[in-house]
């Protein structure tokens, strides 16, 4: 049996398939969190159940790519649990009213039934029962509340074979259903009622947005400081040095198996940095350089996520936006690429046309570096002062805009308006904020610390054969001559296309000046992405897409690069 | 040829674009209480009578509870042409300048 969960995007799909099912997965107060569909399984008395996460659709007429992927899953389901935000009842009810048209048994979850009372809103259970024809659990999912009657009433769900309606007969069936239904208590405006107002209207908007961005910035490097100064950086440095220096000895200090495994030591101290072997640079790369930063970095995403304040900054982004050829929704993927590229570019699917999605993808790839690429700037370029790293992110930031500006006047095709749902502030549990956070940072060490150790076996087998040495003669007059680094750095972007983090960390032992630093940073973010978002992006854009874009990314990397080199 | 018209007027009026488009403006100046969304002023309540535009926007604007009849409330506008804002029934939307000017509401 296939049970569909469908609904309006942002009623709480996703959090109703967790409780079902026990899959974790990511769901945050906006709409558009689930962009492909997720399925998972249950007991339904003796029988196993598949059930299958829908990304979120207004209509059964589709006008974005998920809400296709919606309609597509709809023709092979069994059963449909129709998820309605009990808040806004009336526009829900037109997906609601589709799907009872539908052959196919619904049921309804009237979930965040929790907020109607304190939103004054009554809504006459029974009456809706009758008036749909199909049955109606109360629900609220983030806490779990009437998720037992839910899977209990599964087997009760019904399709009442409705005859189909024009849009404005179904419109006008709606009213009738609300008239009866329900009806709104007025109440005085809570103190985040006020704070939603505030951060849409331009000027406390653009304060209050301005506010977030600096605190989020700060507290991230806070965070992820403090946590490589106090708990990673000891532990390193006291307790894995000395075991590491003991198995050094024990491999008799040198030789090809001792340089993949410990790497190179040098006056009997390691540099866990520069060292390159398997168990110095190879965990704490992954461990102590990245792995702080992507928790502080998601702790921070996952809170905007939730509260609700994503949308609003997408409002008061709108008109820079537009200038680059995308609306204001786009900065949604844009900042998940701050955290890592693949999610960003499966987010871009939110967006309406052909053109924004090619758009916005080639200027995430481009311009917006992962938090694992961020957090070895950090380390390496940042330890030569502060003002290189802002080198570093203003030279990224002008990129994004002068390109998408080009992009914006040379791409065919049509960039449709911004028209979004603003949901309400919520305050997140603790709870839901952590298990986001844990879900991310395992997903970050299940395949990054695997990716990492291979791509250092690799480096150090390539050296050991000559492969290197061959690529770093051959394009040496481009490097050299254009970028101004040494010959030796373009295996740092050979193995760029394995994980950035590693292939900046080998330009360390290089003995790098901070502008070449700098120059490498920028063209180590620009010149290609990983294969993680290069297979992503593959799918989503398709070939011909793909090579356009990797036209650019070479084409700009290597102007930018070398104007740098020139100006610094 | 209707449709046909509507869908390539703009190749061949000189300056035809969306956004300025005279038929509207000269259809819908100001009159008495009706006025487009980015008209109205921030606060201000009414009733949509009248979107301008294709299927596809009024069948987007419909799925968001935007459509003739429904009251509306305009919450704020961003500077420079930027989206509005709008409250109808229980929920917040916004909505890009073009779009929220096709929208016409009469006011209280």
């Amino acid at each position: 049996m296939k049970i569909l969960l469908m609904g309006n995007p942002n009623v709480g799909k996703s959090v109703v398939f967790s409780r079902l099912t026990g899959v974790k997965v990511i769901a945050s107060n906006y709409a558009g969190t689930t962009v492909s569909y997720t399925r998972g399984s249950m007991k339904l008395g003796e029988e196993e159940a598949e059930v299958i996460d829908v990304p979120g659709t207004y209509t059964l007429e589709p006008t974005s790519e998920a809400e296709e992927i919606a309609l597509r899953m709809l023709e092979n389901g069994d059963t449909v649990i129709n998820v309605v935000d009990a808040t806004n009842l009336e526009r829900n009810l037109y997906l609601t009213l589709q799907l009872l048209e539908r052959n196919i048994p619904v049921i309804i979850a009237l979930n965040i039934w929790d907020d109607t009372k304190h939103r004054g809103i009554h809504i006459d259970l029974d009456k809706l029962r009758e008036m749909l024809g199909v049955p109606i659990v109360p629900t609220v999912a983030v806490t779990g509340e009437g998720i037992k009657e839910l899977v209990e009433n599964i087997p009760g769900a019904v399709s009442p074979n409705q005859s189909a309606l024009s849009r404005d007969e179904r419109w006008a069936a709606i009213g009738t259903i609300i008239g009866q239904v329900q009806h709104i208590t007025h109440r005085h405006h809570t103190w985040l009622e006020y704070l939603e107002d505030a951060s849409v209207k331009p000027l406390t908007g653009s304060i209050m947005a301005l506010a977030v961005l600096v605190g989020v910035f700060f507290s991230v490097r806070f965070i992820g400081e403090s946590l490589i100064n106090y708990v990673l950086d000891p532990l390193f440095n006291n307790l894995w040095a000395p075991v590491v220096m003991k198995l050094s000895y024990l491999m008799g200090g040198g030789g090809f198996l001792h340089d993949i495994v410990v790497g190179k030591v040098t006056g009997g101290e390691i540099n866990f940095v520069e060292s390159f072997g398997l168990m110095t640079s190879g965990l704490y790369v992954p461990f102590a350089m990245v792995l702080p930063y992507i928790i502080s970095f998601y702790l921070a995403l996952g809170l905007l996520e939730d509260t609700g304040y994503l949308p609003r900054l997408a409002v008061l982004m709108d008109n820079i936006m537009h200038r680059l050829g995308l609306h204001g929704y786009a900065i949604i993927p844009t900042l998940l690429g701050f955290g890592c590229n693949v999610p960003a570019i499966l987010a871009t699917r939110i967006l309406e046309s052909k053109r924004e999605r090619f758009i916005a993808a080639t200027l995430i790839s481009i311009a917006v570096p992962c938090a694992a690429l961020q957090a070895m700037i950090f380390g390496l370029v940042g330890a030569q002062g502060g003002q290189y790293v802002a080198i570093v992110y203003g030279t990224l930031l002008v990129v994004w805009v002068i390109l998408g500006f080009i992009l914006n006047r040379v791409v065919r095709g049509f960039s449709p308006e911004l028209l979004i749902e603003i949901p309400p502030y919520r305050l997140p549990p603790w709870q839901t904020v952590l298990q986001k956070l844990w879900m991310r940072v395992y997903g970050f060490l299940a395949e990054a610390v695997p990716i990492i150790l291979g791509a250092i076996l690799v480096i150090n087998i390539l050296y050991l054969v000559g492969v290197f040495d061959a690529i770093a003669n051959f394009t040496a007059p481009v490097v050299t001559g254009l970028l101004g680094l040494p010959k030796e750095s373009v295996t740092a972007l050979v193995i760029g296309f394995l994980r950035k983090d590693i292939a900046l960390g080998m330009l360390a032992p290089l003995a790098l000046s901070a502008k070449q630093l700098v120059v490498g940073s920028v063209v180590l973010a620009m010149f290609f992405p990983c294969i993680a978002t290069f297979v992503v992006f593959l799918r989503e854009l398709g070939v011909i897409n793909m090579l356009k874009s990797a036209g650019i990314m070479i084409s700009v990397a290597l102007v930018v690069g070398g104007l740098l080199n020139l100006i610094l | 040829m209707h449709w046909f018209m509507r869908r390539f007027r703009h190749r061949f009026i000189p300056g035809f674009k969306f956004g300025f488009m005279p038929g509207f403006r000269h259809r819908f100046a100001p009159s008495g209480k009706q006025v487009t969304l980015t008209q109205m002023q921030t606060g201000q309540r009414g009733r949509v009578v009248e979107i301008l535009g294709g299927r596809w926007i009024i069948s987007r604007l419909s799925a968001l509870g935007i459509r003739p009849g429904q009251r509306i409330t305009k919450l704020s506008a961003m500077f420079m042409r930027g989206p509005v804002t709008v409250q109808v029934g229980t929920a917040r939307v916004a909505i890009g300048f073009g779009m929220a000017n096709r929208i016409i509401v009469e006011l209280d």
